[in-house]
């Protein structure tokens, strides 16, 4: 497991950045599958003069606009070059301390648990970054009983709304993404 | 595009814009280029060929590349002039088949095999989304990861009467409510047709001058570790 480090009041705080936890990991998964018989079925593709091709005779490739293979391309953000930040593991992110109500306005992509962490049980406001790269990840971390936890993701702004709603502060595509327990099912599968 | 929710407390139910809210940051726009230009993505052909290993003899291996074909090899694959098929292990196009999932342990071992089928939208049935149980709000914001947020806003003046006495409710007893679907109330959120379902639960706040913000959480996972 790699070690990450984190300051805190100028303090630092180094632990291990264990293996990401899914939803998988807890509950299992669901596999599609087009069988014929016992037989597992490949995916492939009909081209139009008929011949027959597996999805793996197709490759994802960059080209420029004169259709040459891009080797070494330059990126761009808002129109501009930046340069590369060290990642997670190459620099200490500072924690702040946050209210655990800001939870609930952020989007969790990723969860990975801290082991050897030592912090008061709250949340901490951070950033995390896997790889060098010019963005870095809005992170919280999150210690309670049962562990640390690193949550990486995105906040959402979410306004108060009086007798007239704002519509312009949301996005114009809207929402989205039987078990008779009572109990909550969360493999849902 | 509004999605509409159909949301049920305390006897009264109404149907409600559900909305999306923007991203705190917004994510800057990437642009990848060469001295030539823009770069573009592209599909490709390469040249695999579907084979089946064990039927490759060696005097086909030492005599040539059987699981290459070079004939489309570097030519661009339109999307609009492919079909998608299912070929066996002979690379033969099969036409009656079987759709099926399989419903896998977390250690991998199979528990279920059943005919596939997508899950329909529930959030503006017939059925309301129901406001169940209150639990504490900081108990549910450190046990679920929340992969979603939305947002239910109002459309006229009852609606806004609605919506923030039961923001102010849930702010009073620092509690979420936990929504469900069904007769019951207890099966979980689906907001799309064919959508992935969710765990669902209602944060309520107040703000000035009558103001509020009610935010439907959205969870398909425990925070906690594997077994």
């Amino acid at each position: 497991m790699p070690a990450i480090s984190f300051t805190l009041g100028g303090n630092d705080i180094t632990c291990e950045l264990a293996r990401k936890v899914t939803k998988d990991d807890l509950y299992g998964r669901l596999k599609k599958l087009t069988i014929k018989g016992d037989e597992v079925l490949g995916r492939g593709y009909l081209t139009a003069d008929g011949r027959c091709v597996p999805a793996s005779a197709i490759s994802n490739g960059k080209l420029d606009p004169e259709g040459t293979p891009v080797e070494k391309e330059e990126i761009l953000y808002d129109g501009e070059s930046r340069e590369v930040l060290p990642s997670s593991f190459e620099e200490a992110a500072a924690l702040e301390p946050a209210s655990l109500a800001s939870l609930a306005s952020f989007c969790v992509t990723d969860v990975y648990p801290l082991e050897g962490a030592t912090l008061d049980k709250g949340l901490y406001s951070t950033w995390f970054s896997y790889r060098k790269a010019p963005e870095r990840k809005e992170a919280f971390v999150l210690s309670k009983d049962g562990g640390t936890f690193l949550l990486v993701g995105y906040a959402k702004n979410s306004p108060f709304v009086g007798q007239v709603v704002p519509y312009e502060l949301f996005d114009a595509e809207s929402a989205g993404g039987d078990e008779e327990d009572e109990e909550m099912d969360f493999a849902m599968m | 595009m509004t999605t509409t929710i159909h949301l049920e407390y305390e006897g009264k139910a109404a149907r409600l814009p559900l909305q999306s809210p923007k991203r705190a940051a917004t994510p800057p726009a990437v642009q990848r280029r060469t001295s030539a230009g823009a770069v573009n993505n592209a599909r490709i052909f390469n040249a695999a060929r579907r084979v089946d290993p064990k039927a490759i003899t060696p005097e086909e291996i030492t005599a040539g590349d059987p699981e290459l074909d070079f004939l489309m090899a570097g030519s661009l694959a339109d999307p609009d002039l492919l079909s998608t098929a299912f070929v066996d292990k002979a690379g033969e196009v099969v036409r009656d088949f079987e759709e099926i999932e399989v419903v896998l342990a977390p250690d991998g071992s199979e528990k279920e095999r059943r005919p596939r089928s997508d899950r329909a939208a529930n959030i503006n049935d017939v059925r309301p989304i129901k406001v169940g149980k209150f639990m504490p709000a900081d108990e549910a914001l450190t046990s679920f990861v929340f992969r979603g947020v939305y947002q239910i806003v109002h459309e006229d003046g009852l609606g806004h009467e609605f919506l923030r006495g039961l923001a102010e409710k849930l702010e009073k007893d620092k509690a979420v409510a936990v929504l469900g679907a069904g007769q019951k109330g207890n099966q979980p959120l689906v907001l799309r047709e064919g959508g992935s379902p969710y765990r669902a639960f209602l944060h309520g706040e107040t703000g000035k001058d009558g103001t509020y913000r009610l935010l439907v959480l959205l969870s398909n996972q425990e925070l906690k570790l594997p077994a």
